[in-house]
């Protein structure tokens, strides 16, 4: 009887620790998905903070790469 | 011990991976700097480029006033080289900056933006050493960030105003900075060498000792955990100058040299901060080592996969910083998201009654340390076949 409710006791366990690492990597990669679009999105950050200090568009006379 | 078939394949696998990621990031294009150089001086007619990295902004289409010259500066930022954009006028004045290109973390990049550092730097002389704490605002737990796009905003400057024709004096070689963090760490090094020989007695308090230390100084204090952004700087070959990053050589240079040669692992057991919060978590609830037999292998893969995922991110974006997923500073410097705090609450709560739920389940430093210890012996069996291949002479 001991036995098996020691059995029970770490299945249970194993299921409690299975689905805290499933919703704390489910979290870290709600952050991770949120860094890459923040960095995929610098190039528009920078247009907007460019707009809002006042900066023209690129001039058809800008010369470079 | 012998891995699995499969983990030899698995690593041999994300090596190449990873090989094929890096090779693809580095032959994708650069991005057109014009944009980022008009941001500098918006009233300007137009903008053409010089010799290098040097651009000319115009205040007429023909070409008689020259309103600004901009420079693109650089300097190693936390995840990498970190690019500005300078302006200067012709009296040798910064009128403009704009970070052309970085490598950091979003939050702590935002955390500098919003310092309001950037327009402090607007007025400068081309002349002004610009260092932190001393003629431009430190930014607290930002600190690699901020000192990064004051060098690389006074090295643009220095640049724009030579091609003005004022005298600039090159800096010498920079400071080698060595101080506390430095000290800390190869004290904590020392300490879990010593604590790690079998007939030292008093290895438990050695090794309390030990990580209340790191948390308090690796962590707290200053906030400088091995992180995988760490290693994704590795990977891509960001190294920066030893003379400012000695910290950064002393803990990769450590683990990897301890790890080779002893395959003992310096650092997690012994001296990492967010490894002793657990600890001290532990201690209180009595936390107990729990394996969880049914699904060992499929967390173990799991782990691995997120790591591996993260480390690719960052190859991809050639950004080290977007791979950290780590909650570090989210506990030492309490800064984070929500998403980040919630799962913080989480693992310290687990950490009461698990023993280190973060360094067996989801941390990334412990693949890594695994694949190191893999390729080791790998190593060492190619070696041992090899000399017993080759007759005696």
């Amino acid at each position: 009887m001991a036995t098996s409710d020691t059995k029970n006791t770490g299945r249970l366990i194993d299921w409690i620790i299975l689905v805290f690492v499933l919703i704390v990597m489910g979290l870290l990669i709600a952050d991770l998905g949120s860094n890459v679009v923040e960095t995929s999105g610098q190039h528009r950050k920078l247009a907007n903070e460019a707009a809002d200090t006042g900066a023209s568009p690129p001039s058809r006379r800008d010369s470079g790469r | 011990m012998n891995q699995p078939k499969s983990d030899r394949i698995f690593a041999l696998g994300a090596l190449i991976l990873i090989a094929v990621v890096w090779i693809v990031s580095a032959a994708r294009t650069q991005g057109d700097l014009m944009p980022v150089v008009r941001a500098t001086i918006p009233k300007a007619d137009h903008i053409t480029k010089q010799d290098g990295d040097l651009y000319a902004a115009w205040a007429e289409p023909d070409e008689a006033d020259l309103l600004a010259r901009i420079a693109i500066g650089s300097a190693d930022g936390y995840g990498g080289p970190l690019r500005m954009a300078v302006a200067v006028d012709p009296a040798g004045v910064v009128i403009g900056v704009v970070i052309a290109d970085d490598k950091e973390t979003p939050a702590w990049m935002g955390r500098v933006l919003d310092s309001g550092l950037l327009k402090s730097l607007i007025g400068k002389s081309y002349g002004d050493s610009l260092i932190l704490g001393d003629d431009v605002d430190g930014v607290t737990g930002a600190t690699y960030t901020a000192r990064a796009m004051a060098q690389a905003t006074a090295a643009g400057g220095r640049d724009a105003a030579a091609a003005f024709g004022h005298p600039v004096e090159e800096p010498g070689p920079p400071t080698i900075v060595f101080g506390p963090p430095e000290i800390v760490l190869i004290l904590l090094f020392a300490i879990g060498f010593v604590g790690h020989q079998s007939r030292f007695p008093y290895t438990k308090q050695l090794r309390w000792l030990s990580m209340i230390t790191g948390l308090i100084v690796i962590g707290f204090l200053y906030n400088s955990p091995v992180t995988i952004a760490y290693i994704t700087k590795l990977v891509l070959g960001y190294w920066p100058a030893w003379q400012t990053n000695l910290y950064w050589y002393f803990l990769i240079g450590g683990i990897l040299f301890v790890f080779t040669v002893d395959n003992k692992n310096p650092y997690c057991q012994w001296c990492c901060p967010f490894g002793a919060a657990q600890d001290c978590m532990g201690a209180i609830g009595g936390a107990k080592t729990r394996t969880p037999v049914r699904f060992q292998r499929l967390l173990i893969w799991l782990q691995r996969i997120l790591t591996l995922a993260a480390i690719l991110l960052g190859v991809w974006f050639r950004n080290p910083g977007v791979a950290s997923y780590e909650l570090f500073g989210t506990l030492f410097e309490v800064l984070g998201s929500s998403v980040q705090f919630a799962a913080l609450g989480l693992v310290l709560i687990a950490a009461l009654f698990i023993k280190r739920p973060w360094c067996n389940y989801l941390c990334p430093i412990r693949p890594v340390t695994d694949l190191i210890r893999l390729i080791r012996q790998m190593v060492k069996e190619r070696w041992q076949q090899a000399t017993q291949r080759t007759p005696a002479a």
